[in-house]
């Protein structure tokens, strides 16, 4: 009977505890809930009636530009895409922005800063915040307006016979207040960030004075900075306009600007004031700002953009408003009050952090992901997916897999660093590159997703020449030319070696690359067997992305296997290949490359104007780089990108003529699709 | 007894700082600055970005480094005792790029140079006294005046609860700050316009009390040398339970960060834990009591078996066979293969008890691939503790004088063969912060494992330096715990 009572007692102990911890945590989440409507609440009244969302797209409204500092005598350098004005329009109808866009991206950003210069995270941004100008859909080196309505060139104020930029801002545009959801729970934001703000041309010096302060250390920033460096003055005439002034240099007694500075006016973005230029209390960072420079020399305010409170979220006033970022991802919903309502046709966009590119295919193969990226190694598992009981079914349910390929804006290399005693010939390296089969590479290692290339350029940018010789693969050659350059097998262990101050070296190197990628470490080890042909010992090195960093800033590798990704033209190739940076740490020149030149081209290149001749310049550019082989160029990946059905409008700018003429982009954007149901 | 828990207690501190400083020392000399990371491709390659990636300047890092206290020496700053005679052969070796001879590498003659910089604020009148010396070379002045910015150069107050005296301090530093940052010496300024600048960098320096107040002489000498280092830094915060924030968010601190992982953590440590015990106790006196029969062979050979199988093999296995494209027995709902639970904008909607199915059914795996290999470890210990047990006199006598059978195992085996597993269990207790880094990242569950994981690619130094402090405290703890239930386990074990 003892016994019993005591069961029994234990058993409702437990119960009762069961029940009290169940009600603790009921009621921890309502007050959660609770807390959330309650902002909810604060930001809807804050945000007043403006929050309404249209119900469908509607043309943006044309009005005359006329205000007092618009001069009509001057051209406006900022032509309407007629993609978005008409093209578009016609292609969605009636249609409202509806359903939420998701994707993924490998790894977590580690912090959303302004200036973070990781791909992902600048694209982000991108998203939230607009330029002065932006690029016509599907064309290089052009300029629509974006945030500025007008961007004139007027005489320079120093030196007439050049020109200064101004600017003048579109009216009307907000930068939505920042959320409370979007910070750490226990964390207090003042009233003064719940409310909208107006972007003015305040924003955009703010920017500039950010850039170039040398406190600011960020890396996008320091690359920033070296560009524009060349602006001799930033003057804000009103809330809605300000004129850049760039440096007057003189070339053969001819007064000149920068070939580059007006693509750098039209891509300068505003920096919102009102988030960081304040704590979160509401008070200023810096009492006192009332000089024109403060921003731009001050180092206590840069220490605290550093680490400023609002370093994890995205104050938004573009197409896209930051909704909010976790563990699991990040999130964007669609600007409704953007003065282009054709910038975004959905409702969101979601990208889901993933672990690796396996989690990311699990994830679009069980439906959860719009779209994916297919890596060459996986295209078996594609073609045996398609033909699963799953996917018939899936694909009977609306859900079938659309693909499009296209060429990745990026090339993949191998960098042989030119201070060993290895690769400082230029015959040498041009010998190793014949020693690699890279058709082999495209053929046998990517499944043919990829496409061979001679020279630094994207394969279809203009200053990529088509005409330009790939170094043939030639083994024998390249043997014969090692032992004209002095490698030969002198101890008979067969691996050739060289005298080099009295003392016999072995050649015998370390290729590093980046051991989480199956491509690579296959790729790697095809190139170490080739060389073993030719009696070259390539030890292949695989490191994980923080040590393969540190062996490139640190210039301790003796060959590399990387990839650049690339820009849009007008291309700059100053950043890789000016001696400048050739034995500096750090620098993007991590193979100590340095020829003379290359250095004049690229000084020629930034002062030539005619398209003509810059094309000129750039193709001399390419022959020079692939006759001194300082890479082997490898290949440049095709992507597969797989789509569900219900994402629509994915198509090439280049291959649609019909609906942009003349288009040059060769990649899908993604911005101009949507959602059907 | 107790004085020997209150001299165990005692000695906690002083174990844990020893422990405090071996970690300290080995992550400072483990090498690596912040470097300029590269990014992955859509497809998991890397590449890095040819338009917008600037070269590192020569104080690229230094706020990041001041931040974390790393511009100053590790455990003891000889520092303000550098000579004349050091500093002309720094220079020379920074101006020649060359050491004994042979020239410096790029990495060598970065770190040199990061090295002086540090170095500079503790010789500022020695490197003034260069800079203003007219007969050196304009490059070796142009080096001492860089490098007297450098040391000159001071880092303010940052956050929003600052006193009026650190707001005073903070325009004081940046005005200062700015006076040093435009007197840079430039490759390219002519010998009057750097005699101009280092006129006026002497009489920033005359300002704030010249030679005098940039000296360290006896008392302050020896200050500095015991605790103006990395380590006094760090211990002075420790001691004041403030662990600092997290590298890429200030917002966020250490111990709220793990605080917010401890549910995983614990889940994934304590149920396993708990059900595994109960299982191995189950399955080892099955094994124990039919030894050598065919249940404690078939038994045995599963576990052997799942004894061999790594848990990379398994991880997937179960996401692949079970999880992906299948639905849980009788229902349609589909068997979730990540995450602690359904993405928040489902989970947030759903009410207490549909969450608690929602995370069961989303730990079925996840607990699966943490609980296998060790229930086939511990089944098998617990078979030999039973059988150990089993053929004592005293079972024999529980038998012969009529119990149950069921009750001979479950009062008098049972008992007495959980003290074997009970105490391996207690001194475990430091798992729960090692968490399980392999089934965390196949199963996406961001708990310690890989928070504390990705902090050391990261390099995020207070993150990893709190790993190692709390991991030595729950294990030392864990000991202290493991020692009790020997005494009360078993009362012939005693520490008078």
């Amino acid at each position: 009977m003892r016994k019993q009572f005591s069961l029994w007692k234990g058993l409702s102990l437990f119960a009762t505890t069961a029940l009290l911890g169940m009600v603790w945590w009921s009621s921890q989440l309502v007050e959660k809930e609770l807390k959330l409507l309650r902002t909810d609440l604060e930001e809807l009244k804050n945000e007043g009636l403006y929050r309404a969302a249209p119900v469908a797209f509607q043309a943006p409204e044309t009005k005359p530009l006329t205000r007092p500092h618009i001069d009509p005598k001057y051209p406006n350098l900022l032509e309407e895409d007629p993609f978005y004005a008409h093209t578009l329009p016609s292609l969605v109808g009636n249609r409202t922005p509806k359903g939420i866009r998701k994707e993924a991206l490998i790894g977590r950003p580690e912090h959303l800063h302004p200036f973070n210069n990781f791909r992902d995270v600048s694209n982000m941004t991108s998203m939230c915040v607009g330029t002065v100008a932006q690029l016509k859909v599907g064309k290089y080196e052009t300029m629509a307006p974006d945030l500025a309505i007008k961007l004139e060139a007027r005489p320079h104020k120093s030196e007439p016979t050049t020109v200064e930029y101004w600017v003048h801002l579109r009216e009307n545009l907000f930068w939505a207040p920042l959320s409370k959801s979007h910070f750490p729970s226990n964390f207090e934001l003042a009233p003064h960030f719940a409310k909208r703000h107006s972007v003015t041309a305040h924003d955009f010096k703010f920017y500039y004075d950010a850039v170039m302060n040398p406190s600011v250390c960020e890396p996008k920033a320091a690359s920033l900075r070296s560009y524009f460096s060349d602006i001799e003055e930033f003057e804000v005439i009103d809330d809605l306009t300000f004129v850049v002034r760039w440096k007057v240099h003189y070339e053969d007694g001819e007064a000149k600007i920068k070939y580059s500075a007006l693509n750098l006016t039209g891509s300068l973005q505003p920096l919102p004031c009102f988030v960081f230029q304040y704590l979160a209390d509401g008070a200023k960072i810096l009492d006192e700002d009332g000089a024109s420079d403060t921003y731009r020399t001050n180092s206590v305010w840069a220490q605290n953009f550093a680490h400023h409170w609002a370093k994890n979220v995205i104050p938004s006033c573009g197409p896209y408003l930051f909704d909010g970022m976790d563990e699991e991802g990040i999130s964007f919903k669609r600007n409704p009050h953007f003065y282009n309502p054709y910038a975004v046709l959905v409702e969101g966009v979601h990208f889901a952090f993933k672990e690796s590119f396996d989690a990311v295919w699990q994830d679009f193969k069980a439906g959860n992901l719009d779209l994916c990226h297919l890596a060459p190694n996986q295209l078996l598992e594609l073609e045996s997916f398609l033909k699963s009981r799953e996917y018939r079914l899936q694909a009977e349910n609306g859900m079938k897999i659309e693909s499009i390929d296209y060429l990745d804006r990026c090339f993949y290399y191998l960098g042989w660093n030119l201070s060993t005693d290895f690769f400082n010939s230029a015959r040498v390296r041009q010998a190793m590159t014949m020693a690699i089969d890279r058709e082999r590479i495209i053929h046998q290692n990517l499944n043919e997703m990829a496409v061979s290339i001679t020279g630094p350029f994207f394969r279809f940018s203009p200053s990529y020449d088509p005409q330009v010789n790939e170094w043939p693969y030639n083994p024998l050659e390249a043997r014969r030319i090692l032992e004209q350059e002095g490698w030969m097998d002198l101890d008979g262990d067969g691996i050739r070696d060289r005298m080099i101050n009295g003392k016999k070296v072995p050649f015998r190197f370390r290729l590093c690359y980046f051991v989480k990628s199956l491509s690579a470490k296959v790729i790697a080890e095809y190139i170490a067997t080739s060389l073993k042909e030719i009696g070259i010992d390539c030890q292949i090195y695989g490191l994980d992305i923080t040590d393969l960093s540190r062996q490139f800033d640190d210039k301790t590798f003796d060959a590399i296997f990387m990839g650049w990704k690339l820009g849009t033209p007008p291309d700059d190739p100053r950043q890789i290949w000016h001696s400048a940076g050739a034995k500096e740490k750090g620098s993007s020149n991590a193979i100590g490359f340095a020829n003379p030149k290359i250095d004049a081209i690229i000084e020629s290149l930034n002062y030539e104007p005619s398209p003509a001749d810059r094309k000129k310049l750039y193709h001399q550019f390419h022959q020079i780089i692939r006759d001194e082989a300082p890479y082997t160029f490898l290949y440049t990946p095709k992507v597969r990108l797989l789509y569900r059905e219900r994402l629509k409008n994915v198509f090439i700018p280049r291959d649609r003529p019909d609906l942009i003429p003349a288009a040059d982009i060769p990649e899908p954007n993604l911005e101009v699709t949507y959602l059907e149901s | 007894m107790s004085h020997y828990f209150v001299r165990r207690l005692f000695l906690l501190p002083v174990t844990l700082f020893a422990i405090i400083l071996v970690n300290f020392v080995i992550l400072n000399l483990v090498p690596g600055d912040p470097v300029n990371m590269a990014d992955r491709s859509n497809t998991g390659d890397i590449t890095r970005n040819a338009d917008s990636e600037g070269n590192m300047e020569e104080n690229h890092h230094l706020q990041f480094r001041e931040h974390y206290g790393l511009t100053l020496p590790i455990l003891f700053n000889n520092w303000p005792s550098i000579t004349y005679e050091n500093l002309n052969e720094a220079l020379e070796q920074l101006l020649t790029k060359q050491k004994s001879g042979k020239e410096l590498s790029v990495q060598d003659y970065h770190s040199l140079r990061t090295h002086w910089g540090d170095r500079a604020r503790y010789i500022m009148p020695l490197l003034l006294q260069e800079a203003e010396n007219q007969s050196l070379s304009f490059s070796r002045r142009q080096l001492a005046a860089n490098l007297f910015i450098r040391g000159g150069t001071q880092m303010g107050y940052v956050g929003p609860t600052l006193s009026a005296k650190q707001k005073q301090q903070n325009r004081e530093i940046a005005r200062s700050n700015h006076q040093l940052a435009k007197n840079r010496v430039s490759d390219w300024d002519s010998v009057e316009l750097l005699d101009q600048k280092v006129s006026e960098l002497a009489f920033w320096f005359r300002e704030r009390g010249g030679v005098e107040a940039f000296t360290k002489k006896g008392g302050l000498k020896a200050k500095a040398f015991l605790f103006e280092t990395r380590f006094a830094r760090y211990l002075s915060r420790v001691v004041l339970l403030d662990f600092g924030t997290l590298r890429n968010d200030s917002n966020k601190t250490v111990i709220s960060e793990v605080a917010k992982r401890i549910k995983y953590s614990l889940t994934l440590a304590v149920i396993p834990m708990l059900i595994t015990f109960c299982l191995c106790q189950v399955f080892g006196m099955i094994m124990a009591v039919k030894q050598n029969g065919w249940p404690d062979v078939s038994l045995n050979i599963l576990f052997l078996v799942l004894f061999a199988v790594p848990i990379f093999v398994v991880a997937p296995f179960l996401i692949e066979k079970i999880a992906l494209h299948h639905t849980f027995p009788f229902t349609k709902i589909p068997i979730p293969y990540s995450g602690f639970h359904s993405s928040s904008a489902i989970y947030d909607k759903l009410t207490s008890g549909q969450r608690l199915m929602d995370t069961l059914r989303h730990l079925l795996l996840p607990l699966i691939a943490i609980m296998y290999g060790t229930l086939a470890i511990q089944a098998r210990l617990s078979r030999t503790a039973f059988l150990e047990v089993l053929r004592q006199d005293w079972v024999r006598t529980a038998h012969a004088k009529g119990l149950p059978f069921l009750t001979v195992l479950i009062k008098h085996v049972g008992r007495n063969g959980a003290i074997t597993i009970v105490t391996a269990l207690a001194t475990s207790l430091g798992v729960i912060l090692g968490g399980s880094l392999i089934v965390e990242t196949v199963f996406e569950i961001n708990g310690f494992g890989r928070f504390f994981y990705e902090a050391i690619l990261n390099r995020d130094y207070n993150v990893v330096l709190f790993s190692a402090f709390a991991g030595s405290l729950i294990t030392l703890v864990g000991y202290i715990v493991a020692d009790l239930a020997y005494t009360i386990l078993d009362p012939r074990v005693s520490f008078s």
